[in-house]
């Protein structure tokens, strides 16, 4: 076991390297100066103080020096300045980091508490109506685009209904002078729109899964062992096929986390919801290279770690799959 | 010889015949996809761009107006239908060029092996470490000279890689078989068994994977544009239409002009997705039977 996470993480290494290469020269090439920026109001500015600002932020170092820069400093954990915020790109990514783990979390109890009873129960009474009327869910939710779905909750429930805010991750009165308690209970509220949005088209997933699963177990040898011993159906179903048919769920948890951010983009922008999607484009349309050049390696990083996770979980859970 | 009637498009007939449901999905498409073709041509394009300011935010049904105006003034029933052609125009292009670079690969990966097979396989797996819709919007940005052609290689990029996974997966599979087997031993040449006997034997898998991969792009054309990084802003698509209701004014007072082209991607989706399923229900009666 753990020779396979050592040979993973020695493959993983030079993936790693590719990337960063990738990652730094592409956002290299976003069209953006930050003497363009920093001297915008001032057209009567000097080469010389153009130059100046280029030098602060390395830009008159030859590319390959420009990368080992680059690579040195983030291999501390400092990955430059921002352009537009002239503050450290790390903390500012730490900012809106929370949001976007709040938002995933919250999206993954969508997702499970409402993945798992459909599954489990449409397998158990494969056929009925209620099973037929799952798979329409599900077929539903597998051709819905995430931005549609997540436009239609903004509209009906944010404007039209107003039950829910239609922006932002809090309450700002609250966020200067609230309890712990109505912090928590500001940001849930605000969480609620956009976390549904991902996690009820992420339950697909889970459902196939566990109802394809549990149906495959139901037909197992043991299963019929356990009702020739005489036991109930309530203890086959619970303990026996459960437990088997859980397995293969937790192999798409990794991809789950990759999907989080990747998925943020869309959804933070939709409803506003400060994170790290959102500020990704922000810093996109802002041109500001280093925050871009930033949080595309999180993200690589973070899919990286996904994929990892997932072939790990899908290992330890399962002996019986090969480890080569 | 008895003529083996169970054939892949046989059972997919026979599938829509029994599920009207289904039937009712495939037609649908095809009329949707059809009359945004042919109506598109009566399009006159200047026109439909020229703005009009006394006519703007006009409601549905107004002036002859059959879906409103929107706020330039311009005939969002006329936007709609030829954003639907462009639409559907980019996902075919993706889906073409990604599935015949896949499937090529794909092919050659599980037939030959060896290095043929490395090669293609560690350029999959570098791409798919990627975060691809992230990588997509930089690529919008910082190419040059945009355009809709350069925009569809940017998403084939990204895209190709599931096609050359699921072929070299069922390459392997059918490969071994004895047919396969036979035609080496014949000295058939490589080029004749891959493409007379592999590809035309994987064709109902691969028809499957091409409509899922229609969906997948449709998506992600859409889903771009309306962040802003898709087809150009003088060229209208479906994405377009809705990513007006990004200004808060027009999502809460204009309704008209993007729920309409939320309703028809939302259709199409379904019926696109209907038609894969069918698809996939064929390709098990098959392997049953």
């Amino acid at each position: 076991m753990y020779k396979f996470i050592l040979r993973r993480l020695i493959i993983i290494l030079p993936a790693l390297f590719l990337v960063s290469i990738v990652v730094f020269f592409t956002s290299e090439a976003l069209p953006g100066d930050p003497s363009m920026q920093e001297l915008m109001n001032r057209p009567d500015a000097t080469i010389e103080e153009i130059m100046k600002i280029q030098e602060r932020y390395n830009l008159d170092k030859p590319p390959l020096e420009r990368y080992t820069l680059w690579l040195k400093g983030t291999l501390k954990g400092d990955l430059g300045k921002s352009y537009t915020f002239r503050t450290d790109v790390a903390n500012l990514i730490k900012e809106k980091m929370f949001n976007t783990f709040f938002l995933g979390m919250t999206s993954l109890v969508i997702m499970f508490s409402i993945g798992i009873p459909l599954g489990v129960f449409s397998a158990k009474y494969e056929g009925s109506l209620f099973d037929r009327t799952v798979l329409g869910y599900n077929f539903f939710t597998l051709s819905v685009p995430s931005f549609v779905l997540g436009i239609l909750m903004l509209y009906y429930f944010g404007y039209t209904l107003g039950w829910f805010p239609t922006s932002g991750s809090i309450n700002p009165s609250v966020y200067d002078s609230g309890t712990q308690i109505q912090k928590l209970g500001s940001r849930i509220y605000h969480v609620i729109l956009p976390a549904f949005t991902a996690g009820i088209l992420s339950t697909t997933t889970i459902i196939q899964y566990l109802r394809n699963e549990i149906i495959k177990n139901k037909g197992k040898d043991y299963v019929k062992t356990a009702r020739a011993k005489g036991q109930t159906e309530n203890i086959i179903y619970n303990t026996h096929i459960l437990r088997n048919s859980f397995l293969p769920i937790s192999s798409v948890l990794g991809f789950y986390i990759t999907g989080i951010f990747a998925g943020s983009v869309i959804t933070e922008t939709i409803f506003s919801y400060p994170g790290i999607g959102k500020f990704f484009l922000d810093a996109i349309n802002l041109r500001d290279t280093p925050i871009v050049t930033g949080l595309v390696l999180f993200m690589s990083i973070l899919t990286l770690m996904g994929s990892l996770i997932s072939d790990i979980l899908i290992v330890s859970v399962d002996p019986r799959v090969r480890i080569d | 010889m008895i003529k083996n009637k169970r054939t892949f498009f046989y059972n997919f007939k026979e599938e829509l015949k029994s599920h009207p449901l289904s039937m009712f999905a495939v037609i649908l498409l095809i009329s949707i996809i059809a009359f945004a073709f042919i109506y598109s041509l009566t399009v006159d394009m200047d026109a439909l761009y020229k703005i009009n300011p006394r006519g703007r935010n006009m409601p549905p049904m107004t002036d002859g107006y059959l879906l409103g105006t929107d706020k330039g003034g311009k005939d969002i029933f006329k936007l709609l239908v030829v954003g639907v052609r462009n639409s559907i125009m980019i996902a075919l292009s993706v889906t073409t060029l990604s599935s015949l670079i896949g499937i090529n690969l794909g092919v050659m990966a599980g037939y030959f092996g060896g290095k043929v097979d490395n090669i293609t396989m560690r350029a999959v797996d570098f791409i798919s470490l990627l975060p691809s819709f992230i990588f997509q919007i930089i690529l919008i940005i910082t190419i040059k000279n945009y355009t809709p052609a350069k925009f569809v290689l940017i998403l084939v990029l990204f895209n190709w890689i599931g096609y050359v996974r699921m072929i070299r997966a069922s390459t392997l599979g059918e490969g071994q078989k004895e047919y396969i087997m036979a035609s080496k031993v014949l000295g058939t040449p490589n080029y004749k068994i891959i493409y007379k006997q592999l590809i035309p034997n994987l064709v109902p898998l691969i028809s499957l994977r091409i409509i899922l991969g229609l969906a997948s792009s449709l998506t992600i054309e859409t889903g771009l544009t309306y962040l802003g990084f898709g087809l150009p802003a003088n060229t209208p698509s479906i994405g377009q239409l809705i990513s007006s209701s990004r200004e808060i004014s027009t999502m809460q007072n204009y309704p008209w002009l993007w729920m309409p082209a939320v309703f028809v991607l939302l259709v199409m989706m379904l019926c696109i997705n209907a038609t894969g399923q069918t698809v996939n229900r064929a390709l098990m009666a098959k392997q049953k039977a």
